[in-house]
């Protein structure tokens, strides 16, 4: 992520469920073939993505502070209206979109037994991509609150590279235990065909 | 588009090399709280048990004799089986010897061409020869067979251990794992005739072996015990004799050609339905090798039996006797390997893109780094050394209070750079694996390596 300070800005600055007996190779082949087309989504589309996660950051903190994403650059604005408003660049390295591919690629392999239905694949991913942006959006905010009370560069530079990181390391380590225990939860199809 | 591309492929990197250590991260917080709380159980009575050491022996005669004597002096009940695997030394005599005026201690012999291999073929042989020697009424649930190193030391107490409640006294538990120690440990000089330096690297190398067994193999362990996927080591692994043979009913022989056939037992016995149990509550004591190339050796052929051992994962994904934390977590070891191969790609990259941007952009990148950047490298070191360092400490208090916790920091960090190790051993054995070369010397003794004078 990177930060400039701004004026003003112009409108372009810059489940273990349970698989049913036989009846899901079909459904489990399309469940990875899903899984494998957001993860090429992700990639391709991961500037577009960057801009959803600047608009989203935008509206989140637009409840307490004036902000703005840019009109199609992955760029949010803080502060505007004051003469110290800023914006943050959501760079791939900064974005959640790179980290939630990791997931998807998890949650395709898992489909590729039939140990878990593509139900309980598919929540236990949802929720692990759901917790990585919401960890993302709250660094976004850490990073603009420190840069708002400590001024830019001390702000930045605590915001990004010391808090931010950890909140980072903390909700990326959080999804992959969502990850896990929504996966392992719950019984096998070989189990609840025997019970 | 060429420079987006880029930006793109070196942000993947750094999600990837981020991912992980996260994991890594993860895994090492989930396993250490149960393993600090772990406290001793009350051992149990051995004496309902027969017991049966399998001691595998190529070109031992430097040590087989006194592991003999240790074992039936430590444990006078117990059958010793000593495998000689076609030694071309005098360990056969030597064998033969004892065994003439004990029958209490057992011959298997194994002449070329059916000799040399592997460790898991010559426990096969000793496994048909204890199941002929044994009369056909034999309480096989009963019969423990434990396989022991040529240089391994059992503690007194370990049968005692291994018969407790929660153990071999529990109907479901089918093996046991025992906690290894290092013998050596404690040894200033392990080069007597080298210089100060090479006995200072050679003892630290053998105690952050014995930190890496009693501490991070330990808590690994520990852990499984909830998952249910108790790995065998090949030293100081007890079974039932029943649940060997239901291995062998289901896949031919109880032991199998992996390098690594001691994990791909505990495999095939997970897959059979049983459970594996460990314990700390005793140990078996072995060898560390002060000897780094030696040690790279041995390492090199662990990380290729385990890549061997993937190919287990299908049948670990689709058993129904492996629960799914257990399949996951078996997942994550079997696919260790293979991680640290990718490490080796993605890590370097960050370094890479810092090293050229403070090459490009010299003056903005000397500002950026003591205008606060150097936090980064900060928050870095914490995250990317702390679970290897916290061993250190872990390791004192838990195992050996006496060094203190200065040492044990200093461990933890030494530790750290120990397992740099596996990133040259994971390709090592990747280049193996694409050579398809299945063969193996095994590691030798550290008294083969000193003068008859100083051997003990």
């Amino acid at each position: 992520m990177s930060a400039r300070t701004a004026g003003p800005p112009g409108p372009s600055s810059a489940l273990s469920s349970v698989l049913p007996h036989g009846s899901s190779r079909l459904t489990r082949g399309a469940g990875t073939i899903l899984f494998l087309f957001v993860l090429a989504v992700l990639l391709a589309y991961q500037y577009q993505l960057r801009h959803l996660e600047a608009v989203g950051a935008a509206r989140l903190f637009g409840l307490g502070t004036p902000t703005l994403a840019a009109s199609r650059a992955p760029i949010v604005y803080f502060g505007l209206g004051r003469p110290d408003a800023f914006g943050l660049t959501i760079t791939p390295e900064c974005s959640s979109t790179l980290l939630i591919a990791p997931v998807f690629l998890i949650g395709g392999a898992m489909l590729l037994g039939r140990r878990m239905t593509p139900q309980r694949v598919l929540a236990a991913v949802g929720a692990a991509a759901f917790l990585l942006i919401v960890g993302n959006q709250l660094r976004i905010g850490l990073i603009a609150y420190l840069i708002s009370e400590l001024g830019f560069h001390t702000g930045y530079e605590w915001g990004h590279l010391v808090l931010g990181t950890v909140v980072s390391i903390v909700f990326i380590g959080a999804s992959l235990t969502l990850l896990v225990a929504v996966l392992s939860t719950g019984r096998t199809h070989r189990q609840r065909a025997a019970a | 588009m060429t420079s987006d591309r880029l930006l793109l492929g070196v942000g993947a990197a750094q999600a990837i090399a981020l991912v992980i250590s996260v994991t890594f991260l993860t895994y090492v917080l989930v396993i250490v709280v149960p393993f600090l709380r772990c406290r001793r159980r009350t051992p149990g009575d051995s004496a309902g048990y027969g017991w049966h050491f399998f001691v595998p022996a190529r070109d031992e005669e430097k040590v087989i004799g006194t592991t003999i004597g240790y074992l039936r002096g430590s444990f006078p009940t117990a059958h010793v089986w000593v495998i000689d695997d076609a030694s071309t030394d005098t360990t056969g005599q030597i064998v033969a010897d004892v065994a003439a005026c004990d029958d209490h201690v057992h011959v298997v012999s194994r002449r070329l061409p059916d000799a040399r291999t592997g460790k898991g073929e010559a426990l096969n042989v000793a496994y048909r020869q204890l199941d002929a020697w044994l009369p056909a009424d034999a309480d096989r649930d009963r019969v423990i067979v434990g396989v022991v190193d040529a240089d391994g030391r059992p503690a007194a107490d370990c049968l005692d251990v291994c018969a407790a409640d929660h153990l071999f006294g529990d109907p479901d538990v089918s093996s046991v794992q025992v906690c290894v120690r290092m013998v050596n440990r404690d040894e200033r000089r392990p080069f007597p005739h080298r210089g100060r330096y090479a006995n200072a690297f050679g003892r630290t190398l053998v105690r952050l072996q014995d930190l890496e067994f009693r501490a991070a193999i330990s808590a690994i362990q520990m852990n499984r015990r909830r998952t249910r996927t108790v790995g065998l080591g090949g030293n100081g692994q007890f079974s039932r004799l029943s649940a060997l043979d239901d291995v062998r009913a289901a896949f031919g022989r109880p032991w199998h050609g992996a390098l690594l056939e001691d994990y791909e037992l505990s495999l095939h016995l997970l897959l059979t339905g049983h459970r594996n149990e460990y314990t700390d509550d005793t140990l078996v004591d072995q060898e560390g090798l002060p000897d780094f190339r030696r040690l790279l050796t041995q390492r090199t052929r662990w990380g290729q039996g385990t890549m061997q051992c993937g190919s287990y994962l299908p049948k670990l994904w689709s058993s129904r006797h492996v629960p799914t934390i257990g399949a996951l977590e078996a997942a994550y070891y079997l696919l260790q390997p293979w991680l640290q191969l990718v490490g080796t790609l993605v890590y370097p990259v960050p370094v890479g893109v810092l090293i050229y941007n403070f090459a490009a952009y010299p003056n903005i990148m000397t500002g950026w780094f003591a205008g606060g950047g150097w936090l980064l490298f900060l928050v870095y070191i914490v995250f990317g050394l702390g679970p290897f360092v916290a061993w250190g400490p872990i390791y004192v208090r838990r195992c050996e209070p006496q060094l203190g916790m200065v040492r044990g920091l200093a461990l933890g960090f030494a530790y750290a750079a120990f397992m740099l190790t596996f990133y040259i051993t994971s390709w090592r054995a990747f280049g193996r694996i694409l050579r398809r070369r299945r063969d193996w010397a095994k590691t030798r003794r550290n008294a083969e390596f000193l003068p008859d004078s100083a051997a003990t």
